[in-house]
C-alpha cells in the first residue's frame, strides 16, 4: 500500500487531504493514547491470521504425506495431532482476538464524537455559523457515526486487513519460492496486474460516488429534514403534502437507480479482465505442478500444498484490494474529521498583532480591575459577514446568516457604527427584522469581532483582554433557550462546581422558588427527561425564569436580553420584564425587543435600520420627533390608546 | 442502554422464528428479486469451491494411478478455465449484489423517515414514537444493521450449500465407510458429533456469560453518566450550534466536557464498559475459534485413521477430509448465524413496527359537499380534550358556534388551549368528549382528507421546505405558474419575487441551500410571506391563523395584518394572538384560560368586566402604551 497522494498545501482550512499514509498513523496514535489494547489485539490478530492459512495448507499435505507412507499411529498423532492442535490454538486465538478487537473499536467512536462535538465549542462561534463548517460537521459526524461504515473502521481495519493479507502472501510464496522462484515471480507480477486494475475499479466508483452526492443529500433532506421531520408534520397533513413528497422521493429514487445501473456497467471491464488474468495465473501454475509431478521433482502431498498454495492467492488478492478499498473510503472520511478538529480555536485569533511577541497573544488584562458600572464603546466598528468569510475561506459564498435573522447579503451589516453604552445605562434596542439587531448582540458581547474598528470597555480596547475576559461580563439571554439536560443546579450555573444556596437564591429571584419547592424540585435534580425519567418539564413562561436565573447566578455586570418574550402571553411578558428591569437595577443593560413596550423600561432608545442609528433618544423624545419610531409605536399603539383614554373617561 | 440490555432477555425458538420471518419479509418487500439472485451467487460461489477441491482429489488420484499426463493437463486446464468463468460470474453477480444492498439499506432508511407522515399526528410528538425511535437508534449501534441481515442470510445460504456440497461431493468416498471400517468410522463418527454438540453447548453457554459481560445491566447513576446524554445531546441533535453562545458567555466548556469525554475517560468507566466486556467479546470469539478447529482437526484425523486402516484411496483423503471439514464448518457457521441473525433480526422489531403502524384515526367515509360559497358553519359542542400521556385538559366543556363569514379572535395566556382548538378543528387530534359540527355533522364523519382541504393554516412554527419555491406555495410538483405568482405578490412577496426573476430562476428557484446547492436564502420575515402565500393558494374555505407574526417588527406584523384581511375575504377566519391589538378588528373576541372558554364578545363588552381574564391581559399590554 503506497500513499497515493502527498498531502497537498491545503486550499481552504475546510479541506483537508491527508495521505493515507498520515491518516493510518492518525488513527493508530489516536489508538495508542486512548486503547492501547486494541493495538495488542490486532497485532495478535494480523500475525495469527497470516499463520492459520499457512497451517491449513500443510493439513491436507501431511495426511497425504501419512497415507502415502503407511505410517504408524505414533506419527500420526505427533505430526497430524501437532498440527491440529496448531490449528485449533491459531483458530482460538485469532477469533478472540477479532471479537476483542471489534468491541474496543466500537466504543472508541464515542470518544472521537465527543471529541468533534467538544471542538465544536471551542472553535470561534463565528465559525460554527458558516455553512462550510455546518457542513463539515455533519460530515465528520456522519463518518463516525455508522457502526461499520465510520472512518474509524475503514482505516484501521483496512490497514490490518492488507498488513495480514501481505503478510500471508509472503508466507505463501516462500512456499512456492522453494519449488520454483519463477512461480513467485509470476504469481506476484500477475497479482500486482490485478490490484492495479481493481485500484482503477475503486477510484472509478470513488468518482460516482463524488458524483452522486448530491442525491445523496436530496435523499438525506428529503427523508430526514423534510418528511421524518416533527416540526413539518402539522403542515404536512394540514395542506396534504404527501404526495407532493413522495413523488420527489420517487423522481429521486429513480435517478439513483439510473445511476447505479451505468456504475455497476462500468465495472463489468475490470472484473472481466482480472477473471482472465486469475484464470491464467491458476492454469499456469496447475500444468506446471502436474509436470514437476511427473517429472518425479514432488510428491502427491507436496502437490497438494502447492495446489492449496496457489487457489489461496486469489483470496489474499481480493482481501487486499477489499482493505484498499475500505481504507481509502475510511481515509476520506478522515479527512473531514482531520479538517474540523484542525479548524483553529478561539483565542488563538490574532487581534492585536502589534501587542503579542509571536502574533497569538490577547492581551492579559483581567475585568477584576474594571471599575463598575462598565462602560461600552462602539468606534467606527464595520461588520460583514462575508468580510470575516473571505478571511477564513477562499472567499465565494457571501455570508450565510441563516439562523442569525439578519440576513443583508454580501454587504455590511454595520459600518463605522458609533455608540456609547455609558455605565449603568439601560438602553433598549428597537428596529425592524433584519435591521442588524441580533448581530449587535454578538458584536456586544465579544461573540463576533468587528471587521474594523474598536469596541472599548471601560475606555480599555476589548482586544487587550482575552476573549474569556470579556464574555465574563455579561449576563446573556439570547434567543434560542439553551437548556442541557443536566441537574438543575448545573443547568443554572452552566459550572461543573457550584452552589447550593446560590442556585436557590438565584431561582428564588426569578420566582422560580415557589414552584420548585412544591413540586418537590431540588437542584439536583435533572432538567429535561433524557437523563433522568423523572426530570422535570417547564412551561415556556417558566423557561424563561429559568434562563432569568441563570443570568442572576452569574451576576455579571452587563445584561443583555435578546427579545425574550416573543412567544410569551401579556401577562408572562409583563411580568418577565419587570423581573428583568428590577435586577439590572445597578447595572448596565441592554433590552432587544419587536415590542415598543419594553422601551419604556430604558432609559435610552436607539432604533437601528440597516446597521445604523436611524433615531435615537428617551421615548417621549422620539414620539415627539414624529420619526420612524413614532410611527412603530403608533402602529403598535393604536388600539391601546384608545383604550386608555376610555379608562381615563372611566375614572 | 436500557434497550441494549433487553436484548440480552431470553427469546423461545417460536419468538426468534418471528422476528427472522418478519425481518426476511421485508427485505423481501424493498427488493422481490433480491434473495433468489444471492442464492444463485451463492450456488455458482459454492460450486467453484467444490470444483476445486474435486479437481485436486481427481488430479491426486490420477498421478497415483499413473494416469497419462497429456490427459491430466487437458482436465486440469478446463477445469481451471471452467472455474475462472465462476469466479468471474460470481465477482459480477456480488458487484450487483451490492449495488441492490445499497440501495435496500438506502430505501429502508427512507421509509422509517417518510413513515412519519402517514402517522396520526397525534403519535408524531408522543412518548411512544419517541420511545421507538430511541431504541431505533440504539439498536442500530451496533453492527450494520440491514447490511448485517444481509451478510448473516449470505453466509446461512453459502453453509447450507457447502453443506450439501459436502454430502454430494463426499459421496464417493462414503462406501469406503462400510465393512471392516464400519466400527472406526462409527467410532469417529459419534465422537466427532459429540464433540461438536459439546463444544456448541459449551460455546452457547459462555455466549451468555459473555454477552452478560458486554451488556449487562447498567443502573440509573450508570445510565446517567455519559451515555444518554451523548445520545440526546450529540446524537440525537438537542444541541443546536446556536447553543454555542450560552456554552461560551457562560464558559460552560468544563460542564460540557465534564458530561462527554471526562466520564467516558473515568477508570471506572472503563473498567466497567470497555475492558471487562472486552473479554467477555474475546471469550465469544474464541468458543467460535475452538469448535470450528477441532472439526477441521477432527476431520483430518478421522480420514487418515480411515485411510490408513485401508480403502480410502490417497487422492480421495483431500476430498474427503475437504468434504468431511466443511460438513463439520458448516454446521457451526449455521448454527453461529442462525443465532446471530435472531439477534440481529430482534434489532429490527423497532423499525418494522414503526413501519407497520397505521394511521388509527377515525377517518370519516361522507363525502365533503363542496360549497363554492363557503356556506359552512363550526359550532364546538361541549368538547373536553387531554394530549395523550398528559394528567390536564388542555381543553374543558369547550363550546362555541361560528357562523358563516365571521371572524374571530382568540386570545388567552400561554396554554390556555388556543392552539389545541385549531388542532381540534384540523382533525390532527379528536376530541376526547363531545363534538365538533360543520353545519351540524359530526366532523369525524366526513372523509378526512376531503374535510382537511377546508381549511388554509398558517401556524406560528410554519414549515417551510427547502424545496422549488412554486411548489412550496401549490404544495404540490403540478402549480399554475400565475396563480403562484399572484398569490406570492399578494402575500407582500412581489419585491423579493422580482429579484429572484432578475437573479435567480423566479419561481422555480430553490428555498435555501439543503436540498440544491444552487437554492436561494430567505429571511424569516419572507418565509412568513410564502407561508401565507401557501395559505391564499389552497383557496380554502376556513382560514385559521395561529399567531403568525409574533416574530415580526412592528411594521411588518401591520403589513401582514393588512393582508390577512385580503386573505380572509369573506372567509370565516380565525386568528389567534397574544397581541390583543391585532385582534381588535374581530366582532367576536373568545377568551381562553386554562382550557376554558371564559369569555366571549366583542373589546367593549369584554373590558366592561374589569376582572375579567381578558381586562387583566389587555392592560398588562396596553400600560405601555399609554402615553404619559
Amino acid at each position: 500500500m503506497k500513499a497515493v497522494k502527498t498531502a497537498k498545501a491545503a486550499v481552504s482550512p475546510y479541506e483537508k487531504h491527508y495521505s493515507i499514509l498520515q491518516n493510518i498513523a492518525y488513527y493508530f496514535r489516536f489508538y495508542q493514547k486512548s486503547m492501547p489494547l486494541f493495538l495488542w489485539y490486532a497485532l495478535v490478530e494480523v500475525l495469527v491470521g497470516a499463520l492459520a492459512p499457512y497451517i491449513m495448507i500443510y493439513l491436507p499435505k501431511s495426511a497425504v504425506d501419512l497415507v502415502t507412507e503407511a505410517a504408524d499411529t505414533k506419527q500420526v498423532i505427533w505430526r497430524l495431532g501437532g498440527l491440529g492442535v496448531l490449528y485449533l490454538i491459531s483458530q482460538i486465538i485469532l477469533k478472540a482476538a477479532n471479537k476483542g478487537k471489534y468491541f474496543l473499536y466500537n466504543t472508541r467512536r464515542n470518544e472521537l464524537l465527543s471529541g468533534l462535538f467538544l471542538k465544536s465549542l471551542r472553535i470561534p462561534y463565528r465559525d460554527t455559523e458558516r455553512q462550510e463548517v455546518k457542513e463539515l460537521y455533519q460530515k465528520s459526524f456522519e463518518s463516525l457515526i455508522c457502526g461499520d461504515g465510520s472512518s474509524l473502521y475503514g482505516v484501521t481495519y483496512g490497514t490490518l486487513d492488507i498488513v495480514q493479507n501481505i503478510l500471508s502472501f509472503v508466507l505463501y510464496s516462500t512456499v512456492l519460492g522453494v519449488l520454483n522462484p519463477l512461480m513467485v515471480v509470476l504469481l506476484l507480477s500477475l497479482s500486482l496486474v490485478q490490484y492495479a486494475l481493481s485500484l482503477a475499479k475503486i477510484k472509478r466508483l470513488e468518482q460516482f460516488r463524488a458524483s452522486n452526492a448530491e442525491l445523496g443529500k436530496q435523499r438525506r433532506y428529503l427523508s430526514y429534514a423534510a418528511m421524518g421531520n416533527p416540526k413539518a408534520a402539522k403542515d404536512i397533513r394540514i395542506f396534504g403534502m404527501k404526495e407532493w413528497l413522495n413523488k420527489l422521493l420517487d423522481k429521486m429514487f429513480k435517478e439513483m437507480e439510473k445511476r447505479e445501473k451505468i456504475k455497476r456497467r462500468s465495472e463489468n471491464v475490470y472484473v472481466q479482465v482480472t477473471g482472465a488474468l486469475s484464470v491464467l495465473r491458476d492454469a499456469c501454475a496447475y500444468a506446471y505442478l502436474i509436470w514437476q509431478v511427473f517429472q518425479g521433482n514432488i510428491g502427491a502431498g507436496d502437490f497438494v500444498l502447492y495446489f492449496g498454495a496457489i487457489t489461496g492467492f486469489s483470496g489474499f488478492v481480493e482481501r487486499l484490494i477489499n482493505g484498499v478499498g475500505m481504507l481509502r473510503q475510511g481515509s476520506n472520511g478522515l479527512n473531514f474529521y482531520r479538517a474540523y478538529m484542525e479548524l483553529s480555536e478561539e483565542g488563538s485569533e490574532n487581534w492585536l498583532p502589534e501587542n503579542g511577541e509571536n502574533g497569538r497573544e490577547q492581551g492579559k488584562r483581567h475585568i477584576g480591575e474594571l471599575k463598575q458600572p462598565i462602560e461600552i464603546t462602539f468606534q467606527d466598528v464595520s461588520f460583514s459577514y462575508s468580510d470575516l468569510n473571505a478571511n477564513a475561506a477562499d472567499g465565494h459564498d457571501s455570508g450565510c446568516c441563516r439562523g442569525t435573522g439578519n440576513g443583508t447579503g454580501s454587504g455590511h451589516v454595520f459600518r463605522h457604527f458609533n455608540l456609547t453604552i455609558r455605565g449603568g445605562e439601560k438602553l433598549a434596542l428597537v428596529g425592524m427584522n433584519g435591521a442588524g439587531k441580533t448581530t449587535f448582540v454578538k458584536l456586544l458581547c465579544g461573540i463576533y469581532e468587528p471587521s474594523e474598528g474598536r469596541i472599548f470597555i471601560n475606555g480599555i480596547d476589548r482586544r487587550e483582554f482575552p476573549r474569556t475576559e470579556v464574555y465574563r461580563l455579561f449576563s446573556s439571554i439570547f434567543q434560542e433557550k439553551f437548556l442541557p439536560p443536566f441537574k438543575v443546579g448545573e443547568s443554572v450555573s452552566l459550572q461543573k462546581e457550584w452552589d447550593q444556596d446560590k442556585v436557590w437564591k438565584a431561582l428564588e429571584k426569578a420566582g422560580l422558588k415557589e414552584t420548585f419547592r412544591e413540586r418537590g424540585i431540588t437542584p439536583d435534580s435533572y432538567y429535561g427527561k433524557a437523563i433522568d425519567e423523572k426530570g422535570i418539564e417547564l412551561s415556556g413562561g417558566q423557561e424563561q425564569r429559568f434562563l432569568l436565573a441563570r443570568a442572576l447566578y452569574k451576576d455579571a455586570p452587563v445584561m443583555v436580553l435578546d427579545e425574550p418574550t416573543a412567544a410569551l402571553d401579556p401577562i408572562a411578558e409583563s411580568q418577565v420584564y419587570e423581573s428583568y428591569l428590577e435586577f439590572s437595577r445597578d447595572k448596565t443593560a441592554v433590552f432587544i425587543s419587536h415590542r415598543l413596550a419594553s422601551t419604556r423600561f430604558s432609559d435610552r432608545i436607539i432604533l437601528l435600520e440597516d446597521g445604523k442609528i436611524l433615531e435615537e433618544g428617551s421615548h417621549s423624545d422620539l414620539i415627539a420627533r414624529g420619526g420612524k419610531y413614532a410611527e412603530m409605536f403608533q402602529v403598535q399603539s393604536s388600539y391601546y390608546a384608545k383604550s386608555a383614554k376610555e379608562k381615563e373617561a372611566f375614572s | 442502554m436500557n434497550q441494549e440490555s433487553e436484548l440480552l432477555d431470553k427469546l423461545t425458538f417460536k419468538q426468534n422464528y418471528h422476528n427472522i420471518r418478519k425481518t426476511l419479509r421485508a427485505v423481501k418487500e424493498l427488493d422481490r428479486g433480491y434473495f433468489p439472485f444471492q442464492t444463485v451467487c451463492c450456488l455458482l460461489q459454492t460450486s467453484a469451491e467444490y470444483g476445486a477441491l474435486l479437481l485436486s482429489g481427481y488430479v491426486v488420484n490420477g498421478l497415483a494411478a499413473g494416469a497419462d499426463f497429456g490427459g491430466l493437463m487437458k482436465a486440469a486446464v478446463w477445469v481451471c478455465i471452467l472455474l475462472g468463468v465462476l469466479r468471474a460470474v460470481v465477482s459480477g453477480m456480488k458487484a450487483s449484489m451490492q449495488v441492490k444492498r445499497d440501495l435496500m439499506f438506502r430505501r429502508y432508511d427512507t421509509m422509517q423517515q417518510a413513515k412519519l407522515v402517514d402517522l396520526d399526528f397525534s403519535l408524531i410528538e408522543s412518548p411512544r414514537l419517541k420511545e421507538m425511535q430511541e431504541r431505533i437508534q440504539q439498536n442500530n449501534n451496533w453492527g450494520a444493521g440491514l447490511y448485517s441481515v444481509f451478510q448473516h442470510m449470505e453466509n446461512l445460504t453459502m453453509g447450507l450449500l457447502r453443506l450439501l456440497g459436502a454430502v454430494v461431493a463426499g459421496s464417493s468416498v462414503f462406501r469406503y465407510l462400510g465393512g471392516e471400517n464400519a466400527l472406526p468410522s462409527v467410532c469417529m463418527a459419534v465422537i466427532l458429533i459429540l464433540g461438536l454438540a459439546l463444544g456448541m453447548k459449551v460455546y452457547f453457554h459462555f455466549l451468555d456469560i459473555c454477552n452478560y459481560l458486554m451488556f449487562h445491566r447498567l443502573t440509573l447513576e450508570e445510565k446517567k453518566q455519559f451515555y444518554d446524554f451523548v445520545w440526546d445531546f450529540i446524537v440525537m441533535g438537542k444541541y443546536q450550534y446556536q447553543n454555542g453562545k450560552d456554552v461560551r458567555i457562560y464558559d460552560a466548556y468544563g460542564i460540557m466536557k465534564h458530561w462527554t469525554a471526562d466520564t467516558e475517560k473515568k477508570k471506572e468507566w472503563q473498567d466497567f464498559y470497555v475492558k471487562k466486556p472486552t473479554v467477555g467479546a474475546a471469550g465469544t470469539g474464541a468458543a467460535v475459534g475452538a469448535v470450528r478447529g477441532l472439526g477441521t482437526a477432527g476431520a483430518y484425523f478421522l480420514v487418515v485413521w480411515l485411510a490408513l486402516a485401508g480403502g480410502i484411496p490417497v487422492g480421495s483423503v483431500i476430498l474427503f477430509a475437504g468434504c468431511l471439514s466443511n460438513l463439520f464448518d458448516s454446521i457451526v457457521i449455521l448454527l453461529f448465524q442462525l443465532h446471530e441473525l435472531g439477534i440481529t433480526a430482534r434489532k429490527q422489531m423497532a423499525i418494522l413496527e414503526l413501519l407497520s403502524l397505521s394511521d388509527e384515526m377515525y377517518k370519516g367515509s361522507l363525502p365533503m359537499e363542496k360549497r363554492s360559497d363557503g356556506q359552512y358553519t363550526i359550532e364546538f359542542s361541549n368538547v373536553s380534550f387531554r394530549y395523550p400521556g398528559s394528567e390536564t385538559y388542555a381543553l374543558r366543556n369547550f363550546s362555541l358556534k361560528l357562523n358563516v363569514g365571521e371572524k374571530l379572535a382568540v386570545v388567552g395566556r400561554n396554554g390556555s388551549g388556543k392552539t389545541t382548538m385549531i388542532k381540534l378543528l384540523c382533525r390532527l387530534y379528536d376530541p376526547d368528549e363531545g363534538e365538533i359540527l360543520v353545519n351540524g355533522v359530526n366532523i369525524r364523519k366526513f372523509r378526512r382528507e376531503e374535510y382537511i382541504k377546508l381549511f388554509s393554516v398558517v401556524f406560528q412554527d410554519f414549515h417551510l421546505f427547502s424545496l422549488m419555491l412554486a411548489e412550496n406555495v401549490a404544495t404540490s410538483t403540478e402549480y399554475e405558474e400565475g396563480r403562484v405568482e399572484r398569490c406570492l405578490e399578494d402575500a407582500g412577496f412581489g419585491e423579493r419575487l422580482a429579484k429572484l426573476k432578475r437573479e435567480s430562476e423566479g419561481i422555480c428557484s430553490y428555498l435555501y441551500k439543503d436540498f440544491s446547492d444552487s437554492g436561494v436564502e430567505i429571511s424569516g420575515g419572507e418565509a412568513q410571506k410564502i407561508a401565507i402565500a401557501r395559505a391564499v393558494y389552497r383557496k380554502a374555505s376556513f382560514v385559521l391563523l395561529d399567531e403568525p407574526t409574533a416574530a415580526l417588527d412592528p411594521l411588518a406584523e401591520a403589513e401582514i395584518y393588512s393582508n390577512f384581511d385580503k386573505l380572509a375575504g369573506e372567509k370565516t377566519a380565525v386568528y389567534i394572538s397574544h397581541r390583543l391589538s391585532s385582534c381588535r378588528f374581530c366582532k367576536k373576541i373568545a377568551v381562553f384560560d386554562k382550557g376554558r372558554l371564559v369569555q366571549i364578545g366583542n373589546h367593549e363588552e369584554l373590558l366592561e368586566d374589569a376582572d375579567g381574564t381578558y381586562a387583566k391581559l389587555w392592560n398588562a399590554q396596553a400600560q405601555y402604551y399609554q402615553m404619559s
